[in-house]
């Protein structure tokens, strides 16, 4: 075998051992970020008492145990997993689609999902019996499901290509978003403030019961999408040329696609609309490691979530005792992090 | 390695396309150019024998392998399909898609001999310095001589295909087919190739076979179909051949 065989070989396995170190190094800052959210708050605690909290309740006073237990960890747990799953719908959506602008909005999965918030707070509909006080979110749940359904079937009946899937997408926003109009022209002034409120997106709904939940629905789509890393990176080249190499095109984007709005529904329901963090992590994750899936998918998860974090810290940073809404913090700091990166990266990735 | 196709027919929804194909006697080592004017089904016989395109009541036989018979991975370990060209903008490197042809649904276990073998195809095809490209990066030609390697790298029983040389300029439509040409001859496999210049079919074809609206009209060795008056017909003009003093067929045509 020739020198230059050998050394193409070699520089493949460098860049390998590259994106791992990449993918550690950003799951690393991802901690950090955690423990820095965590004790970050108007009662001063250093990330040390907030650690020794954490490691030893016991020893830590009620007062700190109920700031770091009933508050903080829940607030800044939910924006790591809310992050980590709209990054992962986010990047998964951008590869069934094909479409750099695809997340949880193109869609629709958002739109429906304020349209089921709405129900609920001016008709007090409940479209899961027994939801109680939680029916704010379960109607969020189910309409943000039922819009996936909606594209499913149209799937069904047009045939599953990309194009038709976005089309379809953007219709239902439309159609959900003018439905949502209708509804806050009926509300009263209470109940208007109730729906703007909700979809600004507040992670002070976070819960542990939301929080063991994302956990379950993270377990099961994350490995259910890495078994099918390989067929999901030959789509990247196109529909003709991953059938070529023996995948079934369109049963890998159906099967994505429940995946995808088990994901964004949950996601969306628990902490309201949040922008942007889909459509962006996996773009910078796309930029650092590629689409290679095996490294692509877990870090669009660790960037989104990374975002999340970051945008619960400075949420709470910007004035002391006031926590403002994710999602405006989100864009506010996200675009210009997001353009300056563009403009650093010189290598195109879409 | 044999290949034997029987009542071979397909339909876009009602829209016939090919029509009840029958063909064998491919043989081990051999080169066959398949020919024929555009929309003639030649793409759709490819992904029909492939098993991209799922037929019914068709017999599509690859050594001991039957399509409906044999599962789809063991297929397509064997049948690898080359379609027209791809255009792709991701953000994947020209060793990223070849390897993951390579490793083409055996999972994601990368050994150093598949890494070995993707460099040594890049470099037979003389790509290697492109390696590290994002396939959006490159050109017509080069995603094309990409897609080959990515056929390569693959090691089937049998190459289906189609138009690799269209974006190609003339040195790496010679220097393609001749690879294809010793690729088929050393690994004993049988290729199928859709050309459209009768030149490159008349060069290096053991076999040719004309397509016309969906069925097989012509079969044989390059000399007797191209100067058949099948080939005049099809595609509507005059054919002149000639044999240049080292023995190289060339082809001729006019209006």
């Amino acid at each position: 075998m020739t020198d230059v065989v050998l050394n193409t070989a070699e520089r493949f396995r460098k860049r390998t051992k590259k994106r791992l170190i990449l993918l550690a190094g950003s799951a690393s800052v991802l901690i950090i970020s955690l423990l820095v959210d965590i004790s970050w708050g108007p009662s001063d605690l250093s990330i040390f008492d907030a650690a020794m909290a954490i490691i030893n309740p016991s020893g830590a006073s009620p007062q700190i145990n109920v700031i770091i237990w009933d508050i903080r960890l829940p607030i800044a747990i939910m924006a790591v997993l809310v992050g980590a799953m709209l990054g992962v719908a986010g990047a998964e959506m951008q590869t069934i689609l094909n479409n750099p602008l695809a997340d949880p909005f193109t869609l629709g999965i958002s739109s429906a999902a304020a349209f089921g918030a709405a129900l609920a707070i001016v008709f007090r509909l409940n479209l899961v019996p027994g939801a109680g006080e939680i029916l704010v979110t379960t109607n969020a749940f189910v309409l943000a499901l039922l819009s996936s359904f909606i594209l499913y079937a149209f799937t069904k009946i047009r045939g599953v290509t990309s194009e038709t899937m976005v089309l379809v997408g953007i219709a239902m926003m439309f159609t959900f978003n003018a439905l949502l109009a209708l509804m806050q022209y009926g509300a009263s002034e209470t109940q208007l403030a109730q729906i703007v409120f909700w979809m600004m997106g507040s992670l002070a709904r976070a819960t542990w019961t939301k929080i063991a939940i994302s956990l379950v629905i993270l377990a099961i789509t994350v490995p259910y999408f890495m078994k099918r890393n390989w067929a999901l990176t030959a789509l990247r080249m196109g529909d003709d040329k991953a059938a070529s190499l023996g995948v079934n095109v369109k049963r890998l984007r159906v099967e994505m696609l429940i995946g995808i709005s088990l994901l964004a529904a949950t996601a969306v329901s628990f902490v309201g609309t949040v922008a942007f963090v889909g459509l962006v992590g996996p773009h910078i994750a796309r930029m650092i490691v590629g689409e290679d899936q095996r490294y692509f998918l877990p870090l669009s998860a660790v960037a989104s979530a990374m975002i999340m974090s970051v945008t619960s810290i400075v949420s709470k940073a910007i004035t002391p005792g006031v926590i403002y809404p994710i999602g405006i913090i989100t864009s506010l700091i996200g675009i210009p992090f997001f353009v300056s990166l563009i403009l650093a990266v010189r290598r195109r990735s879409w | 390695m044999t290949l034997e196709i029987k009542n071979l027919s397909f339909a876009y929804s009602k829209k016939p396309v090919l029509h009840d194909i029958s063909v064998k006697g491919f043989k081990p080592g051999e080169l066959t150019a398949l020919i024929g004017p555009n929309a003639t089904g030649k793409s759709t016989f490819f992904k029909c024998v492939s098993g991209v395109l799922k037929t019914k009541g068709a017999m599509i036989k690859v050594g001991g392998l039957e399509i409906g018979q044999t599962g789809m991975q063991a297929w397509n370990r064997n049948v690898c399909y080359m379609p027209q060209s791809f255009t792709s903008n991701a953000a994947l490197t020209v060793f990223d898609v070849v390897l993951l042809a390579r490793k083409h649904m055996h999972g994601w276990r990368v050994g150093d001999d598949d890494l070995n073998v993707v460099a040594e195809t890049l470099h037979m095809l003389k790509v290697d310095h492109l390696s590290e490209t994002f396939v959006g990066d490159l050109s017509g030609g080069q995603q094309q001589m990409v897609s080959i390697a990515q056929a390569v790298v693959r090691e089937p029983s049998l190459f289906l295909l189609d138009e690799p040389t269209s974006a190609l300029d003339l040195r790496h439509q010679l220097e393609i087919m001749k690879i294809i040409k010793d690729v088929t001859q050393s690994r004993k496999i049988v290729s199928i190739v859709a050309l459209h210049d009768l030149n490159l079919a008349a060069r290096f074809a053991d076999h040719v076979v004309l397509m016309r609206q969906g069925k097989i009209i012509s079969s044989g060795p390059p000399r007797e179909v191209l100067a058949s008056p099948e080939l005049a017909e099809t595609y509507g003009v005059t054919i002149d051949i000639h044999e240049t003093k080292k023995g190289v067929l060339s082809v001729a045509a006019s209006l």
